[in-house]
């Protein structure tokens, strides 16, 4: 982590901007695998996900789509019997190498898992969970929680009560109080595992348009197996099957061109054989 | 088979009544037997309760001059549990942490079959282990006559405390599910903070059970106590000296119920000690156990 | 990208190393004493220790009453624990509706697994010895055993019981059964694995207790095969308290370590076979 400017800073450092403008993709995975023990959920796969904008790994359960995304931030490192192979680039910077302490590369990584899960203390608490390794005066923090809330559509709700347990939300405002947790952090990739899985339609939306916002401005990588979902929110589609690639392409090309005749029958009859 | 609806039913009615009556009779039976070693144990207190100038209250203990002062017991007992506790609870702790954070359920569930082989030791296997290594390396490292010192006790103790404390406090902590564990790592967190700020919030009524429960078999151990703890009727001086011998309500009965005689006031002085120590573990369980079902209430 | 305090590098790094180091604390004590009694026990113990009365105060000769007497008190403690125990938990389970009464029972069960062992001892010495006036007999430290037992043994039938899915019940009933065949084809074959291992559990521990039994069962040297229910045995908890007590005496405490390693021997096979029991026969995975 740089220690650049004598003073705690909130704006971006101004080398790691530059690379990312130099950089068109935000992710580079490159002949990645990754395994429970013996068995292999992912085999050899390469990808580049492109800076900015929504893209989506859509396939159907048990493809590798979790697990490959639980391996951009190393969260399955410390799953039992986990391990893989290959190499993933996040910014330029390799993610198993570059990285000798691992809580660094997870605060410029957010991430959003299916099930919310706020911590049984006050809203405000939960904000600054994530803050706490950092040297920010009382202000600063009461701004960037205030900036992250109004940025995760969820400020208008709980401004006049951040002392509230968290737990008095309800689950559709406890994940969007998750994605606010993760923006704190000013992370330049967001990581999402289907996380309008387990809440209700019209809260989903509210956050499939938060998400959407959000892209302008982060790389967003969304894990999901929900296909009108995709259609609503996705710049760029990678259908995987079988810890493989199938297909991928831009939101447009996937829904009306797709070469793969695996691909069409998904999205049609949201059904696949291999 | 349409004889069957003319079957009488197999069972007569009073064979289910019998086993009901001898359901309810076992029920009572396990109800009353506390109530018969509670009574029994106030009873027999009663002889040096109605005795005045037994100086229960005071530092002396002497039967055949009539004095039954029981503080140097008490204050034994709570010395040694409080080494016990110094002793058990950090590494308890720590290692509860270790545990439940590690990777592998194979070493998770290995170390948990051999905490449950340890808890079988009996007690005074653990003191011959005090009388025949750890006083003696006490004696050398304080350069004493005797290792059959407080210190001793309490360091024995501990490690006697330590898989019961271990065992449930990792239950307590497992307990938290995962999910919070992975958010909290998601957001950068080390994993001291995430243990502070995620996992003790929600499982320290589990850890607190536990203590308690630790503490309240570490005043209620006997044999092993008094194998290692010098048997001697005094306060130490100074008060908070580990290194003096000592007793503690345990060993005084451990060592004294057999040879006073039946219904003296010396006999009924060590079972109104012994009624002060059910009342004070009979409590802390009591207390352990409303700490030990809630401990999910956040989830 | 922010600035990192390092403070907190520093503590973690710190944290990680004593809970590794607290680890290796508890397997150095765990080898210790395992060590110390296997390695001590091993040189003490022979066929002919096993099966040779002691002589000269235990400190030559074997341990072969002290076995026999601790066989016989804790075997003899767990047939009277049994039906009370299974009674209690079928009571709880199968007729008691009312709350207040659940709640009076676990506090008893729970006030029993509390009091020190010492005391269970003096309530006996009390109560038979001297109320009743059986005198010292192996049998008055087989019953109070057996009060010791209860509670592990009830709570744990208790427990096996509450894991019977509710629908075997009410199948069984839809079926016509009258209670007590339920209690019999449902209630009894679907909680058998928590009466064993609570016994089982429960008779690991009984067999090492020397408090209890020390003031009203037990006798130190002389003793034999006792011919009525009224006559002590010797025990090899009690045995060893004898023999530590000479410490001094590296004969005697050579045999100590026999008796030890007999007694730690006997309790692991008690408690490893509750554990084998319980993963055989655990219905799908419950603990």
């Amino acid at each position: 982590m740089t220690a650049e400017g004598s003073a705690p800073q909130l704006t971006l450092v101004a080398g790691s901007k530059s690379r990312s403008e130099a950089s068109p993709s935000a992710i580079q995975i490159e002949g990645f695998s990754a395994y429970y023990g013996k068995n292999c959920i992912i085999s050899d796969l390469s990808l580049i996900i492109p800076d900015k904008g929504v893209t989506c790994l859509l396939g159907p359960s048990g493809t590798g789509k979790s697990t490959l995304l639980r391996w951009l931030n190393r969260i399955n490192e410390d799953t039992e019997n986990a391990s893989f192979a290959g190499r993933i680039k996040i910014l330029g910077r390799d993610v198993m190498r570059d990285y000798p302490d691992v809580t660094e590369l997870r605060r410029e990584i957010g991430m959003v898992f299916q099930q919310p899960c706020v911590f049984p203390c006050s809203i405000y608490d939960n904000m600054l969970m994530g803050l706490r390794n950092f040297k920010l005066s009382k202000s600063e923090t009461r701004n960037i929680i205030e900036t992250s809330l109004k940025q995760a559509a969820l400020w208008d709700e709980v401004a006049n009560r951040l002392e509230a347990p968290a737990t008095s939300l309800s689950l559709g405002q406890q994940q969007r109080l998750c994605i606010a947790r993760a923006l704190a952090l000013k992370p330049k990739v967001l990581l999402f595992d289907e996380p309008t899985a387990s809440i209700d339609p019209i809260s989903s939306r509210v956050i499939e348009d938060l998400v959407m916002s959000l892209s302008e401005n982060i790389s967003i990588v969304m894990v999901t197996h929900n296909i009108a979902q995709t259609k609503r929110i996705a710049d760029h589609v990678v259908f995987m099957c079988d810890g493989k690639i199938v297909e991928q392409g831009s939101r447009s090309h996937m829904f009306s061109l797709a070469t793969c005749d695996k691909t069409r029958t998904y999205i049609t009859e949201e059904f696949c054989d291999c | 088979m349409s004889t069957l609806a003319a079957m009488p039913p197999k069972s007569a009615p009073q064979h289910g009544d019998a086993l009901k009556a001898y359901c309810q009779i076992s029920a009572i039976l396990s109800v009353l037997i506390v109530a018969l070693i509670l009574s029994t144990l106030i009873l027999q207190s009663g002889p040096v309760l109605s005795l005045k100038n037994s100086g229960m209250f005071s530092t002396h203990w002497n039967p055949d001059a009539g004095q039954y002062g029981m503080m140097p017991m008490v204050f034994g007992s709570v010395f040694v549990m409080i080494i016990a506790a110094i002793v058990a609870f950090p590494i308890g702790l720590m290692t509860a942490i270790y545990i439940s954070e590690t990777r592998s359920s194979k070493l998770r569930r290995f170390i948990k079959s051999v905490l449950e082989l340890l808890t079988g030791i009996p007690s005074i296997v653990y003191g011959l282990i005090g009388v025949a290594y750890l006083n003696i390396w006490v004696a050398e490292a304080f350069d004493l006559q005797s290792g059959r010192i407080i210190l001793t006790a309490g360091i024995l103790l501990g490690i006697m405390i330590l898989p019961t404390f271990l065992t449930l406090t990792e239950d307590a902590i497992s307990t938290v599910p995962a999910r919070f564990r992975e958010n909290a790592k998601a957001l950068g967190l080390y994993r001291h903070e995430i243990f502070k700020l995620t996992i003790l919030p929600q499982a320290k009524s589990g850890i607190a059970g536990a203590g308690l429960l630790a503490i309240g078999r570490a005043l209620g151990e006997t044999m092993a106590v008094m194998l290692v703890i010098g048997s001697l009727d005094r306060l130490p001086s100074p008060l908070f000296n580990p290194l003096s011998s000592g007793q503690t309500i345990t060993s005084k009965l451990g060592r004294e119920v057999g040879e006073s005689a039946f219904g003296s006031a010396h006999f009924s002085a060590l079972v109104f000690m012994s009624l002060i120590l059910v009342s004070i573990t009979i409590v802390l369980t009591i207390i352990s156990q409303y700490f030990l079902s809630r401990k999910n209430t956040y989830v | 990208m922010f600035k990192v305090v390092n403070k907190r590098h520093f503590t973690e790094k710190c944290f990680a190393f004593s809970t590794r180091f607290s680890l290796l604390i508890c397997a150095s004590v765990l080898l210790f004493l395992l060590g110390s009694i296997a390695i001590q026990g091993i040189g003490a113990i022979s066929l002919e220790f096993l099966f040779t009365p002691a002589r000269e105060f235990g400190k030559s000769g074997g341990i072969f009453y002290q076995l026999f007497g601790s066989l016989l008190i804790v075997l003899v403690a767990a047939l009277l624990v049994l039906p009370i125990a299974f009674g209690t938990a079928l009571f709880r389970n199968a007729y008691n509706n009312n709350l207040a009464i659940a709640k009076i029972m676990d506090q008893s069960l729970y006030a029993l697994n509390a009091i020190p062992s010492v005391t269970y001892g003096i309530f006996g010495l009390i109560f038979f010895v001297n109320f009743l006036g059986t005198g010292i007999s192996w049998f008055v430290g087989s019953i109070i055993l057996a009060i010791m037992m209860l509670p592990t043994v009830t709570l744990s039938t208790h427990q096996a019981m509450l894991a019977i899915p509710k629908i075997y019940h009410e199948n069984a009933a839809a079926l016509g059964l009258p209670k007590k065949e339920i209690i019999r084809r449902v209630t009894l074959p679907q909680s058998f694995h928590g009466i064993v291992t609570g016994l089982l559990i429960s008779l690991a521990r009984a067999i090492g207790e020397t408090a209890p039994i020390m003031f009203i069962a037990t006798a130190f040297s002389g003793v034999k095969v006792p011919g009525s229910l009224v006559e002590p045995v010797s025990t090899l908890p009690t045995h060893i308290l004898e023999l530590a007590q000479q410490s001094t005496d590296p004969q005697a405490l050579q045999n100590a370590w026999g008796a030890s390693l007999t007694l730690v021997t006997l309790a692991a096979i008690f408690s490893g076979f509750a554990l084998f029991l319980r993963r055989r026969l655990t219905p799908e995975g419950h603990s």
